[in-house]
């Protein structure tokens, strides 16, 4: 079965990116493939490479990112969402006259049509909120 | 048939606003601050009891409520929660 | 061609104390765009979000409910409103600044269970 996840909360804020980082794990586990992580609202903080948590605790960004690569997973970020919350990448933080750039490995940025395309896509869209 | 996700205690709007509209045939789970719906005989018990409730088991586990939740409510692991979203429909995410 | 799916957009949070109201239109239109079969229904605090008379200009917002009208413009289906929330709420069809169909619990479980793809927000 084809799964898309999409997430709204921040990491450290909402329980949400752990639920989904579980849930996702799991969906692996049991065979199914992931379409893609759609990543909205404050859940785009998950995509931020400047995170710095202590070293007893969960670097949840990274974690993403590893699992983002080691699955080879479309991770996309809403770059509206993004770009208002400063998740930014290279290209963009161009564009806008930035002065760095902090979107993690495997990250993507791009539109919210990606969202519905998952829905359209997947036979499960599963949502965790903050 | 849908499977309705909590997240949120039940003294939130969120498990109210799916019991007015969940449908026969339909689940919910408690996930999160959900779980803590799986301990107190809150106003919506009663409605509760005639529907399939599950838990997640490591929100319960996290919030120190193993030894308190209720009967007929079932415990799944998150390859349980996987299965689940499978044997549904759907998925709906009340939060 | 994807075959269409109908999706329901669920916002039951408050515009401007957070995010939710704004971002959960944005998802609304992009359906729409994609020619999905597209309702979106307000319920608890959402309905909130379709008063008459909002003016943000002093928290220095932009007025969410300016963008409602798009959603006739992009073809939306319908926009519902739970009667239970409205009634909890002491508020009536006039005091919002669309037109809407008010729903009662039992039609919206039967919508909700036709629906393809629920969104919450």
């Amino acid at each position: 079965m084809i799964f898309s996840l999409a997430i709204y909360g921040a990491p450290y804020a909402s329980q949400a990116p752990d639920t989904a980082y579980q849930f996702a794990n799991a969906v692996i586990a049991s065979g199914h493939k992931i379409h893609r992580i759609f990543f909205y609202m404050d859940g785009v903080q998950n995509a931020t490479k400047l995170a710095s948590p202590p070293q007893d605790e969960a670097d949840i960004p990274a974690r993403w990112s590893r699992f983002i690569l080691d699955h080879q997973i479309d991770a996309v970020v809403c770059i509206a969402a993004a770009l208002r919350r400063g998740v930014i990448n290279e290209e963009e933080a161009n564009r806008y006259d930035k002065p760095s750039s902090n979107l993690a490995e495997g990250f993507t940025l791009s539109g919210l049509g990606q969202l519905v395309e998952a829905g359209i896509e997947s036979d499960r869209l599963v949502t965790f909120g903050y | 048939m849908i499977l309705h996700t909590i997240n949120k205690s039940p003294q939130h709007s969120a498990i109210s606003a799916c019991l007015r509209i969940i449908g026969k045939g339909s689940a919910i789970l408690l996930i999160e601050d959900g779980v803590y719906a799986a301990i107190s005989p809150s106003p919506f018990h009663n409605q509760l009891c005639d529907l399939k409730i599950y838990a997640l088991e490591a929100d319960i586990k996290a919030r120190g409520l193993s030894d308190k939740v209720l009967p007929g409510i079932e415990t799944v692991d998150y390859q349980g929660f996987v299965a689940l979203t499978a044997q549904y429909d759907s998925v709906q995410s009340w939060f | 061609m994807m075959n269409p799916k109908s999706f329901l957009i669920i916002n039951r949070h408050s515009p401007y104390q957070t995010n939710s109201a704004k971002e959960a239109l944005d998802v609304a239109l992009m359906t729409a765009v994609f020619n999905q079969k597209t309702s979106v229904l307000f319920m608890d605090d959402g309905i909130y979000q379709l008063l008459k008379k909002q003016d943000p200009t002093d928290i220095t917002q932009k007025n969410s409910a300016a963008t409602f009208p798009m959603l006739e413009m992009y073809d939306v289906d319908a926009v519902y409103v739970e009667q239970a929330s409205l009634e909890a709420r002491n508020l009536n069809e006039q005091d919002l600044l669309m037109p809407v169909q008010v729903i009662d619990s039992e039609s919206l479980r039967e919508l909700i269970e036709n629906q393809t793809i629920i969104l919450n927000f």
